[in-house]
Parts: structure tokens; sequence; C-alpha cells
């Protein structure tokens, strides 16, 4: 349904028990709590017992930033009549270097956050972890991806062995 | 909750379900196989090989025909044929994945990196081959031709 809400506010409560405040349109950019609004407008109070406080602080982080952003280039645009195109370029820029700073965290929380973006269902926060956890194995060996993600191995000798036959060139060093 | 026995000994543990490593005292948090398959999907075809080393989980997910479709495709984005056709021959013969690693490898220079898109004659030849393959598995009238090998 669209309904402007005038400043309706949420609270959504973590798994550590500490309440969150937010505006219902920040809370709406995750589409989990968006149904549930949908099932049930009266809804005021979200216990979300899957986030920790500290990941689903950055997770409202996350999406009153980009909130943010629309609105300005919403009004940006209510205001020109029409959007120019250097500013909107310019605008989603700066998201990008938000973005690309707010994924400056350890592997801990990116997946914590990954897999809260999932639980919320917050497709560009989920995209945007999903891909720098890519980034992140991106030309590593086995080793290293191993010892980035604390993995232990459990294939045999004969096993890696066959894998790494069947692929060399994925094991040829690139630099 | 659980508690943790076992304090000294730290002799070679069973091979088995202890994903957690000793040397990390929280254990990072365990993606699922769908978003673990998500993450892989966005790897080049080398890392698709190293991850395929990582683990058995790992090796599940990195050799799934999916991502090594998507992976040909990658290179064979101009070549105009129906990606859907494409599918149920590749699909037939062996799986993207074998036409991958046995037929198409072979002939991309891999510097890490470095992507060049596939010629339409070598995405005919590199199908006539897995099909090669295929009869000579099958033991057929061209099974004296080993695959992978000859011509």
């Amino acid at each position: 349904m669209a309904r402007s809400s005038t400043e309706n506010m949420i609270t959504l409560m973590s798994s550590d028990g500490e309440e969150f405040m937010v505006t219902e349109k920040v809370a709406r950019e995750c589409t989990t709590i968006r149904n549930m609004l949908e099932d049930d407008c009266v809804i005021t109070n979200i216990p979300l017992p899957n986030v920790t406080s500290d990941i689903l602080s950055m997770v409202i982080e996350y999406c009153m930033e980009h909130v943010a952003a629309a609105e300005k280039a919403a009004a940006e645009t209510a205001e020109k009549g029409s959007s120019s195109a250097p500013a909107a370029a310019k605008a989603n820029k700066d998201l990008e270097e938000w973005d690309k700073a707010f994924m400056n965290v350890d592997v801990y929380t990116l997946c914590d956050l990954i897999l809260a973006a999932n639980y919320l269902n917050v497709s560009g926060l989920l995209d945007l972890t999903i891909q720098t956890a890519a980034n992140l194995i991106k030309g590593k060996s086995p080793e290293q991806i191993r010892k980035t993600f604390h993995i232990q191995n459990d294939l045999s000798l004969e096993e890696e062995e066959k894998i790494r036959s069947q692929t060399p060139w994925a094991f040829e060093k690139s630099e | 909750m659980k508690r943790a026995s076992s304090s000294s000994s730290s002799s070679s543990s069973s091979s088995s379900k202890k994903l957690k490593s000793e040397e990390s005292p929280s254990p990072i948090p365990d993606l699922t196989e769908d978003l673990l398959y998500e993450v892989l999907r966005r790897a080049d075809e080398r890392t698709l090989g190293a991850a395929a080393c990582v683990s058995s989980r790992w090796r599940r997910l990195a050799q799934d025909e999916r991502i090594w479709e998507s992976v040909c495709l990658r290179h064979w984005a101009a070549l105009g044929c129906a990606p859907c056709q494409l599918r149920s021959v590749v699909m037939a013969l062996g799986g993207f994945r074998k036409l991958y690693v046995s037929y198409l490898a072979p002939t991309v220079p891999t510097r890490s990196g470095r992507r060049r898109r596939w010629s339409r004659d070598e995405l005919q030849m590199s199908l006539s081959m897995l099909s090669v393959g295929f009869f000579g598995m099958m033991g057929g009238p061209m099974g004296k031709f080993p695959p992978g090998k000859g011509i």
C-alpha cells in the first residue's frame, strides 16, 4: 500500500534485547519487515531473534543511508522539474563510495552481515556483501581461502590431487 | 548450553564434522549453501578451480553445473546461440564443467584477470571434442580415441 507515513516509528528488537527506533520508511527497506507491516499494519514492535545488536545497527545504518540518498534524489528531481544527469551520477558515485567504506569490515562481521541481509531480505545489502565476499576469494589459493574463512580441509590428499590435476591452470602463480 | 570438556590434549582430532578451527576463539559464522553458492557464482574460473580444493562442501558447490554454464556463457556472449539449446546438448554430453575443464581451458591463456571471448570455431570445436569424448566413454565406434586427446 502506498501511504506516505509521516514519521511512523517502528521498534526493532535485536536478539540480545536492544531496541532500535527507526522510521517506517527505513524499516521497509527490509523486505521481511515490509511484508510483516503489510500483513499487519498496526504492528510497531518487531523482535528479530536472528540478528545481534551490533549487526542490526549496521543494517539500519545501511538502510538509513540508502533511504536518505533516494529521498535527496527525489527532492532534487521535484525541485528542478527534471533530474540533472551529472548531479545524479555524482550522487550515485557518492553512495558507491559510502558502500565501499561500509564494507571495510572483518570477515566475521561480513559473514554476519550476509546472514542478516539474507534473513531481513535487504537486496542491496545482500548484493554488496556477497560481492565483497567474492572479491575476498578472487585469485586466492585454496590455503588462503581456508585461512580467510577458517575452514578445515576435509578432503583427502588423493581427492585434492585429483582436483588439482583436472584444473592445473587454476593453481599457476599469477604474479 | 554446551560445555567444552576437553581442555588439554590437542592431538589431531578426527576428521569428521569439525569445521571450527581451533585457533580461532569465535568461529566464522557459517554461510548457508545458498549463500556460499551466490558467492561462488560471482567467481571467475581460476578462483572456482582453487575453491574446489578448499573442502568437500566448497568442492561440491564450486563444481556446480549452473556455475560452469555461466562461465561458458560469459565467454560465448557474442556467439548468438540460444543458451537453452546449447544447454540440452552440453548436459547430454557430460556437462559444462567437463566441457570447460577438458576442452576449453587448454585453449584459453590463463593469466588471471585476462579474459577473451572464444570464436564460433572454438566453440564448435570444443563441442565436437566433448561429443567425441562422450562416445569414447560409451565405448562406441569412436571408442579408440581416448577423451581429451588426439586430433
